[in-house]
């Protein structure tokens, strides 16, 4: 048995009473014995310190890290808090005004494209000279599809006659057919808002002129124009039956 | 599992630490979780830093663990009032070692105890060969004598027998735990000797 294991032994109470006689008597008599049981003594009082700042330094590490991890999920919570009251700021802002509607079934880019070919392919002239009357000749022209003739000829009456519905109707006609949709939407918006007509169909082509542009909402839009047309019954609602 | 209960009681926390087995240590964990907001109300209570109040804090749990496994603590009280007292006694502490350099009022570690076993005719002898500085050179050795051998010592250092020595670091038995200790041992006097 080493020294090391003696001095083990005694601490841990392993010795019988006359071996720990004799080991205590060798630590008063014996110097070198005397400084291995000092060595012992210190090792373990060594291997406390160093254990202890170990767990120590464990257990800043484990605060640290659940600091870290509040402060993440505050930062989540308020990110994710931020998010939704931006996407219901944002969803507020779009539909601010708009109701939405249940889907009407027939509100389709196809359906549109099918009402233009169908409806707006040519337009009706009436009877009389067609040379004396500019509006008539632009007809001619959209009929004869040069559209850009057309247009060149309404917009021209139009800078006289800013408050004519016709032309209105007509331009908005012409853009939707050339595809100018923004600006066929245009004016059938400013066709559709008024209120001194006996009858508008501005509101139903602005409608089709949305189902044929595509942007996002314009479908939403072009739902609730629909809708309300259908409700009052404006021009255009039995197209829809 | 235990420890994915975010809710552990007291209860369960000191059973854990005082049955000593491999999980001790994620009982002590535990502990130190559970309580961790105190510090934080210390730093504003005692107006120290949060590094000084989460130091203060780590110190304080480690003494309540110590209570709790030498029986020192007794559960009259509950183990947060405990907990406070000793968290609180340690950041007065800091705040004196901030304002005189004076630490350690209440550091209970020491010598005093291992030398309690020798009788009193025999501990003068032991007590005229050790100092604090050579704990400290021997802290610094312990660092040298390899990974396996410094994890055995610091296993004893905290408290764990041959046997739990033995099932924490994957021994056969207590006894060959013990001898690879005694080994270490004898490694560490040598670097200890050579100097």
């Amino acid at each position: 048995m080493t020294n090391l294991e003696l001095i083990d032994n005694y601490y841990n109470n392993q010795l019988s009473d006359e071996a720990k006689i004799v080991f205590e008597k060798s630590l008063q008599q014996d110097p070198h014995f005397a400084s291995e049981v000092a060595f012992y003594v210190q090792a373990k009082q060594a291997a406390q310190k160093e254990a202890r700042q170990r767990r120590l330094a464990e257990l800043t590490a484990l605060g640290q890290q659940q600091t870290l991890r509040r402060t993440r999920r505050v930062y989540y919570g308020w990110t994710a808090a931020a998010s939704i009251v931006l996407v219901l700021g944002i969803s507020w802002y779009l539909w601010l005004g708009v109701e939405p509607t249940p889907s009407l079934s027939i509100a389709t880019d196809e359906w549109a494209t099918e009402y233009v070919s169908q409806n707006l392919g040519t337009l009706p002239i009436a009877m009389g000279d067609i040379k004396q009357d500019s509006l008539k000749l632009g007809i001619s022209a959209y009929n004869d599809s040069e559209l850009a003739t057309a247009k060149a000829i309404w917009e021209s009456l139009y800078q006289k006659d800013k408050n004519n519905p016709e032309l209105e109707k007509l331009l908005g006609i012409v853009c939707l057919r050339s595809g100018d949709y923004d600006q066929a939407i245009s004016y059938f918006h400013r066709l559709g808002n008024r209120t001194d007509l006996v009858s508008n169909w501005g509101k139903f082509y602005e409608a089709i002129a949305l189902l044929k542009r595509k942007q996002p909402l314009d479908n939403i839009r072009a739902q609730n124009l629909l809708k309300e047309i259908k409700e009052n019954k404006l021009e255009g609602w039995k197209e829809m039956k | 599992m235990f420890f994915f209960n975010k809710t552990l009681k007291d209860y369960d926390i000191l059973q854990g630490i005082r049955e000593g087995d491999s999980r001790r240590q994620l009982y002590e964990n535990k502990l130190y979780e559970k309580y961790h907001y105190l510090v934080r109300e210390a730093q504003f209570k005692h107006k120290i830093s949060y590094d000084d109040a989460e130091s203060a804090y780590s110190d304080a749990i480690l003494t309540v663990i110590d209570h709790v496994v030498n029986g020192r603590f007794e559960g009259r009280s509950e183990v947060k009032t405990y907990l406070y007292q000793i968290f609180t006694n340690k950041c007065v502490d800091t705040i004196r070692k901030n304002t005189t350099n004076k630490a350690g009022v209440h550091h209970t570690e020491g010598l005093e105890d291992a030398l309690l076993w020798i009788p009193d005719e025999s501990r003068t002898i032991v007590q005229k060969l050790i100092s604090e500085n050579e704990v400290a050179l021997l802290q610094q050795h312990l660092r040298s004598i390899g990974e396996k051998c410094r994890g055995i010592i610091l296993a004893w250092g905290e408290g764990f027998s041959d046997g739990e020595i033995a099932q924490q670091m994957g021994y056969n038995t207590a006894a060959v735990a013990k001898t690879s200790r005694l080994r270490c041992l004898e490694r560490l006097k040598e670097k200890y000797n050579l100097r």
